[in-house]
């Protein structure tokens, strides 16, 4: 066999927009908004033209159903004849996303690209540069927006003399079974297989650091709060003589970001005022932009940030009284204070989560009460059913299901952590008004 | 925590009251009614709280004032003092802790519940019919002994929450409900720009489909246009070239016909023209020279005669005009010289009328110019100012010595005048003034005094100022004196000026005299006439002079003249046959008539010169023009041409003439095939430029892009039509079907162009733009609403869950106690106490045993409800921490023997921790209490005075009454 070099990606929903709130956008974040996803994925081919790769596999979800448009289908079409150009195949299965029943090829796609079928799985061999074939990619597309069966036990391939490269797009592990329920176990065991290329899951992760390799490589580019730090694509390079490995390659243009700010940190310089907190914030915004390096084939263009401003002072009070003008007054500020600076540093939203001075040891030691809403609060993380039964008083709106792909857009998905935050914020509030700290 | 002693200064019925000593254990204080056990009850059940403005309670008699004594159990004492509605003050009269600051620190439990809980009554044991829904919850939590306070603020904590929430998405968290809704409605904006933007792309692939079936549509369209286009492009270049293509079929057959006619090395057309201009030149000069030779006359031995001297007529005649002149000029200065000499003669007699012509040499002979004239102008000016001065200075001398005269008169009368005749006068006037005096004094004495002595005094004032006066005038006659001498003196010098001015008038007037001897002029005449005299006789002797070289240079032309008369003759004589050369005899050298006569021949022969000169350059132009007619032909004619024949040749001009004629008209045949093929040549560039366009050459050879082939094409197409009428004819025809054709594609584009822009919006990304971020910013909204919703409902569940739990372990905690209590204060008739649903709202319940139910408080009878609800405050109160004081006042009224038995039973264990302090008026149960054998302190209370008793005393008291 001959070492062959490839480029992973997946999920990359193709034409999506990036989720960020404020208004009339600057022109720069609203470019960024609207053209990351391609960028994004104009930078994965990049990465393929400049690293020579044999091929590129993409593991479903190149688009998305919620905003499949004729422009991220000429754009994916323009980028994919440079890969043609370079002598490089594109494998594509569909996903969950942009299933086979809804695909529209309204924009003819180049040779190169071969968009794997739905109904079985389906084996294509890669001519390797002496015209013989180096590796064999094999996959499923999905024909709708669920696959609920086991396909990856299907994945049989001839033998192990060239590559083997299995396109998946599952939700790995999870206890939801609508996007191709298997294990990590499982898959290793399946024979012959050198790469397990997962999609679905959009973050970057790889299971095993050797034959077989599993990994997601997570979405080029995210696109809310959902799908924070740097996405990228994987450079897979397999070599006979025992020297494969994969890489991750950070590429997105566009970084969402939750960054916590405790406003108590230095005891000695608590914000007392808004345009104090304004700086303490900007601080931090500085460090973003500071700590930035050098990348010049994938610069970062800009920053989306959620603040979440914590600890106690003086000013809590101030904050809480005038909670909508306060933020409005924060926002403002620091989207001025970030106007104009390259790359952007744009202010999606500000989280207040300042406290009054409680002291829980003595809530807790004293007051049957507090003790045993903090017990209940622990039931709530742990126990499933009590969860359960929390989860029913949140409503509608929270729809509490982990299916994160279901989420609709009139409801919200509360993660653990999500669920953590609620429930000490709801831990805090009892606290302060059982000892009349929250009065008034 | 024990009281240890009370002292009550103020309270009610209570004053300066004390009770010393108090049993830590059971306190049993006896009084009949209104002895004053409720007063000292509140006193007790206020103590560590302060006594309230609204309790009800009895007045003071000046202001509320109380204070005990506590001991804890480590053994330290504080001083609690109350005064008036004031908090209690804490003192601490012993002991080391120092975590007890307050009276809080000591009763750490709230008033109410310390005053439902340990001040128990009968009306307290009957409460929970008798207080409001609030108190009662309140109570029915502390009884069921859950985190008191904080139990009591759950219900509406939550509550809050869950109204809070509910106020934000309502019960259910529905996205559409409460203030979740205008949200939503956002969103489902967003969603459906969104759908729109997603569904464009199902249109796009119609819209696409439609282009596709439009294009080829347009497509074929074009073919059409093209073929037809170019049709119409042949047609339109047929029919403006058909005249070009017969033109150029006519010029073929001709050069065909006409194929000997070619010399392809002969002249040009505008050599011929050359030769034809030539010839006709030729012509036309032989003519003239013929016409001439007529015409003149002359032989030709004249003409050469003439063009030998040819040289010198022309000098000659160049000379007439100045020769001419000089004789008028010699006959002007002739008469200008007579002219001049007359003047000369009226100038000499205006100089002296006695002078003639004669007398020129003489005035000549006048060395005038030895006088200077502005000398003699000097001399005479000179002459007339001393004539002048000295006329003058006789006037003066005239008038000198007349003012000496006159002033020698005006002398003589000052010498008259003397002083001393004053004096006399002076007398006469005293005298007279003095005479007065007396006469008037006759009359008035002091007037004749004043008018006598003021007469005298006055006139001697009058005396004395004129002998002043006539001093100055003797000095005045002294000065006249002197004036008279200098007078004199100047008289004489006036004298002398004149003799000398005369005697220098003299020596001038002699010079001047010599002078006019000198010029010719009578010495009688006047001195001032000599410059002018002077003047004259210079001007005559120049004038002289002038006649002098006039007749000189007259003398000079005259011999010129002469000179050239002969020369003019002589020369004339050479044509005339005759010599005229001698100008002496007869002859009039400076006459007109003459030179008139010689002139004319002269004219005549110069004209003839001219024409023999005339008939000599048109031989030698003949000559030229044949040498050059004879070059260009032989140019061209070779030495086996007809024309090189000696037919042709030869000096005669027959042989020339007819040689040239030859020659001229094969040129003109030769020229004209040339022309001929030149204008086949252009025809066919004619047509070829007209066709150079590419869409042209497209049109006629649409498969090759040589243009050889072009012409040939051409002409094919040409005889496809007979006319150009009917090409043009087919032209309109053509024309009007593409014309037809281009409409219909330029609809098709139109519609093409309307797809394509349709298919630009379609393709556009607005809708999913502006959808996404309606959704995005509803979403980002609704989140912070969703946010706070699951804040307040989680905030409420956990609060719920709270007191669920709380209120169950109630169930298995206290009740039990309770329960227990109950069993044995009922001594077993009943099995225990259970809470019933809701827990806050409603009363407890009495379990008979486990196969009944459970009954509920109206079910028992009074004695048995009390002993529950005590049994009840007995389990709590064990379980509260620390052992505060129990109040009990009379709550036992309704037990009968057994119960009251069983319950002090319970109180005198209870009393091994607690302080109890039993307050009654019945006998019996002061008795009941000493029966148990439970050791008990007592204390009679008898008109608000409080002292120590026993058991027995006690009771006889309360059984007194």
């Amino acid at each position: 066999m001959e070492g062959i070099k490839f480029i992973h990606t997946a999920d990359v929903h193709l034409g999506s927009l990036l989720h960020i709130v404020g208004g009339e956008l600057p022109p720069a974040v609203e470019q960024a908004a609207i053209a990351a996803t391609m960028e994004g994925f104009g930078r994965v081919c990049h990465a393929a033209l400049k690293n020579r790769v044999d091929f590129v596999v993409i593991s479903g979800d190149l688009y998305d159903r919620e905003a499949r448009s004729l422009k991220a289908m000429s754009f994916f079409a323009e980028k994919c004849r440079l890969l043609e150009e370079a002598g490089i195949p594109v494998l594509v299965i569909a996903g969950n996303h942009d299933p086979l029943k809804e695909k529209q090829d309204l924009i003819r796609v180049p040779d190169n690209v071969k968009v794997l079928r739905g109904n079985r799985p389906e084996i294509v061999e890669i001519p390797g540069p002496k015209g013989n074939s180096v590796a064999r990619v094999i996959g499923q597309s999905y024909q709708s927006g669920s696959l609920d069966k086991g396909i990856h036990f299907d994945y049989k391939v001839p033998d192990r003399e060239l590559w083997n490269i299995a396109l998946l797009h599952t939700q790995l592990e999870a206890p939801s079974s609508r996007y191709i329920p298997c294990s990590l176990t499982q898959l290793k065991e399946m024979p012959d297989i050198h790469y397990w290329a997962l999609g679905h899951i959009h973050r970057y992760r790889s299971f095993s650091d050797d034959i077989p390799f599993i990994a997601y490589p997570g979405i080029p580019q995210g696109r809310d709060f959902g799908e924070t730090g740097r996405g990228g694509c994987i450079l897979a390079g397999l070599d006979p003589f025992g020297q494969s490995e994969i890489s991750f390659i950070p590429l997105a243009p566009v970084v969402y970001k939750r960054v916590e700010i405790h406003m108590d940190d230095d005891p000695t310089n608590v914000p007392e005022t808004l345009p104090d907190l304004v700086d303490r914030i900007c601080l931090e915004g500085d460090r973003i932009l500071e700590a930035l390096g050098e990348d010049e084939d994938y610069p970062i263009e800009g920053y989306v940030v959620e603040w979440t401003i914590r600890g106690r002072g003086a000013i809590h009070s101030q904050l809480r009284e005038q909670e909508q003008e306060s933020l409005e007054f924060l926002i403002n500020s620091l989207r001025e204070q970030y106007e104009g600076s390259s790359p952007f540093l744009w202010t999606d939203s500000i989280i207040l989560r300042t406290q009054s001075p409680i002291d829980y040891t003595d809530l807790l030691e004293n007051s049957p009460v507090f003790r045993e809403v903090d017990r209940i609060i622990g039931l709530c993380l742990e126990d499933k059913e009590m969860r359960g039964r929390l989860m029913n008083e949140l409503g509608v709106i929270w729809k509490g299901d982990g299916d994160h792909e279901a989420e609709n857009d009139l409801r919200f998905h509360m993660d653990d952590a999500s669920l953590r935050e609620i429930l000490y914020r709801a831990r805090y509030l009892i606290a302060e008004r059982l000892t009349g700290k929250g009065e008034g | 925590m024990k009281i240890q002693r009370l002292y009550i200064r103020d309270f009610g019925i209570l004053r300066n009251q004390t009770l010393e000593e108090l049993d830590p254990g059971l306190v049993v204080i006896g009084g009949l009614n209104r002895a004053g056990k409720s007063t000292l009850m509140q006193v007790l059940r206020y103590l560590g709280y302060g006594f309230p403005k609204d309790g009800n309670l009895p007045p003071a008699k000046d202001r509320y004032e109380a204070e005990a004594d506590i001991r804890l159990n480590a053994g330290d004492v504080y001083n609690l003092r109350l005064n008036g509605h004031g908090e209690p003050v804490l003192k601490r009269i012993n002991g080391t802790k120092t975590d007890i600051t307050s009276p809080k620190d000591l009763y750490a439990l709230d008033s109410f519940s310390y005053g439902r809980l340990f001040t128990i009554t009968l009306d307290e044991l009957a409460v929970n019919r008798a207080i409001s829904g609030d108190d009662r919850m309140r109570l029915q939590s502390i009884l069921l002994g859950a985190g008191l306070r904080e139990m009591l603020l759950l219900p509406q904590l939550e509550q809050t929450f869950y109204r809070e929430g509910d106020r934000i998405g309502g019960k259910r968290g529905n996205p559409g409900v409460r203030q979740f809704r205008p949200y939503l409605n956002i969103i489902e904006a967003g969603r459906k720009l969104k759908q729109k933007g997603l569904s464009q792309v199902q249109e796009y692939q119609e819209k696409q489909q439609e282009l596709k079936d439009m294009e080829e549509v347009a497509e074929a369209l074009k073919k059409d246009v093209e073929e037809l286009n170019n049709l119409v492009v042949q047609l339109d270049v047929i029919k403006n070239g058909y005249d070009g293509y017969l033109r150029l079929l006519e010029l073929r057959t001709w050069l065909a016909d006409k194929k000997d006619w070619e010399w392809e090395e002969g002249p040009t057309e505008n050599q011929l023209e050359r030769i034809r201009a030539l010839w006709d030149n030729y012509t036309g000069v032989f003519r003239k020279l013929r016409e001439k030779e007529l015409q003149s006359g002359i032989s030709p031995e004249q003409e050469e005669q003439l063009l030998a001297a040819s040289e010198e007529m022309t000098n000659l005649l160049a000379e007439v005009s100045g020769l001419q002149e000089r004789i008028r000029s010699l006959r002007q200065r002739q008469q200008e010289l007579d002219r001049k000499r007359r003047d000369l003669i009226l100038k000499v007699k205006e100089a002296n009328a006695h002078w003639d012509e004669n007398h020129i040499d003489y005035i000549t002979c006048i060395k005038a110019d030895n006088v200077e004239h502005n000398r003699l102008i000097e001399l005479v000016n000179e002459y007339r100012e001393l004539e002048y001065k000295c006329k003058n200075q006789a006037d003066i001398l005239q008038r000198t010595r007349e003012e000496f005269l006159a002033l020698e008169g005006r002398a003589v009368e000052f010498k008259d005048s003397r002083p001393w005749l004053g004096v006399r006068k002076y007398f006469y006037f005293s005298l007279a003034f003095t005479f007065l005096g007396v006469l008037l004094s006759l009359l008035n004495p002091l007037s004749g005094i004043i008018v006598g002595v003021g007469g005298i005094v006055g006139s001697a004032l009058f005396f004395i100022m004129k002998a002043l006066g006539s001093g100055a005038s003797r000095r005045a006659a002294q000065e006249q004196e002197k004036e008279l001498n200098t007078r004199e003196a100047r008289v004489r010098a006036e004298e002398g000026v004149l003799d000398h001015l005369e005697s220098n008038l003299k020596s001038i007037g002699e010079t001047l005299n010599a002078y006019k001897d000198k010029l010719g002029l009578p010495r009688g005449v006047p001195q001032s006439v000599l410059p002018d005299h002077l003047m004259r006789i210079k001007d005559i002797q120049r004038g002289a002079a002038e006649l002098d070289w006039l007749s000189d240079e007259l003398e000079d032309i005259k011999g010129f003249v002469r000179e050239q008369y002969n020369r003019y003759r002589k020369f004339l004589a050479q044509f005339q046959g005759r010599n005229t050369g001698d100008a002496d005899h007869g002859v009039d050298p400076y006459g007109d008539e003459d030179w008139n006569r010689i002139i004319q021949a002269l004219r005549l022969w110069g004209g003839r010169l001219r024409d023999a000169e005339e008939l000599k350059l048109l031989r030698r132009e003949i000559g030229a023009i044949r040498k050059e007619i004879t070059d260009i032909m032989e140019e061209y004619e070779s030495a086996d041409s007809p024309w090189d024949r000696g037919y042709y040749h030869g000096d005669n001009s027959n042989g020339f003439n007819r040689r040239v004629s030859a020659f001229m008209e094969r040129a003109q045949n030769g020229i004209e095939y040339a022309r001929n093929k030149e204008a086949l040549r252009e025809s066919i560039q004619g047509i070829l430029v007209s066709m150079s366009s590419d869409g042209i050459r497209r049109a006629f050879i649409p498969d090759s892009a040589d243009r050889t082939y072009l012409l040939n094409a051409f002409m094919e197409k040409c005889r496809e039509y007979t006319s150009a009428e009917e090409a043009e004819r087919e032209y309109s025809q053509k024309i009007r079907e593409r014309d037809t054709r281009l409409e219909d594609l330029e609809e098709t584009r139109e519609s093409i162009r309307t797809l394509e822009d349709d298919l630009e919006r379609l393709g556009a990304i607005e809708n999913l733009t502006q959808g996404q971020r309606q959704i995005d910013s509803g979403r980002a909204e609704l989140k912070a609403l969703a946010d706070q919703y699951a804040l307040n409902m989680t905030s409420a569940f956990l609060l719920r869950e709270a007191e669920k739990n709380l209120l169950e372990g109630m169930k298995d905690g206290v009740m039990k106690s309770a329960g227990n209590i109950f069993n044995r204060m009922t001594k077993g008739d009943y099995q225990g106490i259970l809470p019933s649903e809701p827990l806050l709202e409603s009363d407890f319940q009495a379990v008979l045993d486990e196969d009944s139910d459970p009954q509920t408080i109206g079910m028992l009878s009074r004695g048995t409800q009390e002993q529950l609800y005590l049994a009840v405050r007995l389990s709590r109160i064990m379980d509260i921490e620390p052992c505060l004081p129990i109040i009990i006042d009379d709550s036992f009224a309704n037990f009968d023997s057994l119960h009251l038995h069983q319950s002090i039973d319970i109180l005198s264990e209870l009393a091994n921790t607690h302080q109890i302090f039993i307050l009654t008026c019945h006998g019996e149960l002061v008795e009941k209490i000493a029966e148990a054998g439970h050791r008990a302190q007592y204390w009679l209370l008898e008109q608000g005075r409080i002292r120590a008793s026993d058991c027995d005393s006690l009771s006889s008291h309360l059984r007194s009454f």
